[in-house]
């Protein structure tokens, strides 16, 4: 994510998700843990994938039921989530 | 492609997303959506608009326009810095939407791709309706528009599509071509840029019909081949060859180049992002398996003048120091010493598919197997993640992709 607006914030923090693995929406984040604070996953606006080295990394831009915009990630390898921005 | 009744017409569509990056971005933050929006490659550089949304548009903000010049047209314009790996995914699904109608696709460059329909109406009907399948399919997988044009070649087709935007479907029959063509001035065909266009303006060639009319042995004499292709674009005639999508045409060169942030008088700075970008180039040449013997490097100075010079040597190299020792020797010759540096840029051409042959020098085999395993360490955790001592801290640009990407064949299929 890269909306340069002031509340942007870049960030690379681990984080736990609750999340369903199924077989038609293979990955689908429900809500994640950061910070001390649960969030709800209203609306997954985007997904993408990136590779880093053998790692296919999962991105999904979420909106909360504030309608706060992050970036999540998850990586195939090292099973761990992140958020990567907020906005 | 033949039947009984003779050859088949061609039926050549191009698709062109609207504002590509920009509706990337309005999608991922809804937010954004209705409001005037810049996908730049560095906000805080001296970076240029690589897509402006239609909103941005509005004011005037054109693509390739500097951010100080597109944030004068556009105060409220929100800024967002590009994110090519989000795009060249987005245009990995849009490959695999078309590819559900035709095999034949060629992805012209990340936003734009020609699809060859010669022969699919049977199966999915008329190529209006396979036009208007394909532009609901990529609004509801991915909520983006496109413009879809089509014609019996790629120039039409290309042509119809940049007639109606956003949104647009147009069909552009050969038996429109002389009217519209008549009028049309020669800098709307797709590969007369404003150079050319001046040029051919001097001449007294305006409009297609001028160009159509202009004798086709001066155009030839002035131009070469080129002069050929020119006069039969002016008949709105144009290649129709669509690559199927696992095809590619041979690579003739590897090249990487990179703007920076600030221009670079010091010559620590600039060597080491000559030794960044040969080590790219060196890791991209192993990559496909290619040694070069040219190795060219461009430098773009502050006052935006640039120049490149390159040498060939006796042998092939694919290691980035030797790379890097070469194009240091052209920096000696070609770097002025007056002007701060803008951009650099490191190629090599003169390409060979690597037999794999042992070399006869312990030095030599010691030095390929050390590369092979940066490589293999590096293909399984991320670029950069081995690498010399010197790039530890890599020199960072902005993020761009370049005109000529073109997906590779293990990008081809996303899921």
């Amino acid at each position: 994510m890269s909306n340069l607006s002031e509340s942007f914030l870049e960030l690379d923090e681990r984080i736990g998700a609750g999340v369903v693995f199924g077989p038609k929406v293979k990955i689908k984040p429900l809500w994640f843990w950061w910070r001390g604070r649960k969030y709800q996953v209203k609306k997954i606006t985007y997904t993408w994938k990136t590779k880093k080295g053998r790692a296919t990394l999962y991105h999904f831009a979420v909106i909360d039921e504030n309608d706060n915009l992050f970036e999540l990630c998850y990586n195939s390898e090292s099973l761990v989530w992140k958020i990567l921005s907020s906005a | 492609m033949k039947d009984s009744r003779g050859p088949l017409k061609r039926v050549i569509a191009h698709v062109d997303m609207n504002a590509f990056f920009a509706s990337v971005e309005q999608k991922h933050n809804p937010h954004l959506k209705g409001k005037p929006v810049l996908v730049c490659g560095n906000p805080d550089g001296r970076s240029v608009v690589a897509t402006a949304s239609y909103e941005a548009r509005a004011y005037g903000v054109k693509t390739g326009m500097s951010l100080w010049e597109a944030k004068r047209l556009c105060p409220n314009a929100v800024l967002v810095q590009c994110d090519p790996e989000k795009y060249v995914y987005t245009s990995m699904k849009l490959l695999s939407i078309y590819k559900i109608f035709t095999p034949k696709v060629e992805a012209f460059s990340v936003d734009e791709a020609f699809l060859d329909l010669t022969g699919t109406q049977r199966l999915f009907g008329s190529p209006e309706e396979i036009a208007r399948k394909i532009k609901k399919r990529i609004k509801k997988e991915l909520g983006l528009l496109c413009s879809i044009g089509i014609g019996s070649n790629k120039l039409l087709a290309k042509l119809a599509s940049d007639l109606k935007k956003p949104d647009g479907l147009v069909c552009l029959s050969d038996e429109e071509v002389p009217q519209i063509f008549e009028k049309l001035s020669v800098s709307s065909l797709c590969g007369i840029g404003p150079k050319l266009s001046s040029y051919l303006n001097k001449l007294g060639i305006h409009t297609c019909g001028d160009l159509k009319r202009y004798p086709k042995e001066v155009l030839e004499k002035k131009f070469g081949k080129v002069g050929l292709y020119l006069s039969n674009m002016g008949k709105g005639i144009g290649d129709d060859e669509v690559l199927f999508y696992y095809q590619s045409e041979p690579i003739k060169s590897v090249g990487h180049s990179q703007t920076l942030n600030e221009d670079a008088y010091s010559f620590d700075v600039i060597e080491k992002l000559i030794f960044q970008l040969s080590e790219q180039v060196g890791e991209r040449l192993r990559h496909y398996g290619y040694k070069g013997r040219t190795v060219c490097l461009t430098l773009r100075y502050s006052d935006f003048s640039t120049f490149s010079k390159q040498k060939t040597l006796k042998r092939f190299i694919w290691d980035g120091r030797d790379i890097y020792k070469e194009a240091m020797k052209i920096f000696g010759v070609l770097y002025n010493g007056f002007y701060g540096i803008r951009l650099a840029g490191v190629s090599v051409s003169n390409l060979v598919k690597e037999s794999f042959q042992l070399s006869l020098f312990e030095k030599e085999r010691k030095k390929e197997k050390l590369l092979k395993t940066i490589d293999r360490i590096n293909q399984r955790y991320g670029d950069f993640t081995i690498t010399w001592a010197r790039l530890l801290e890599k020199s960072k640009g902005g993020n761009v992709i370049p005109p000529s990407w073109r997906p590779t064949k293990n990008l081809v299929s996303v899921n």
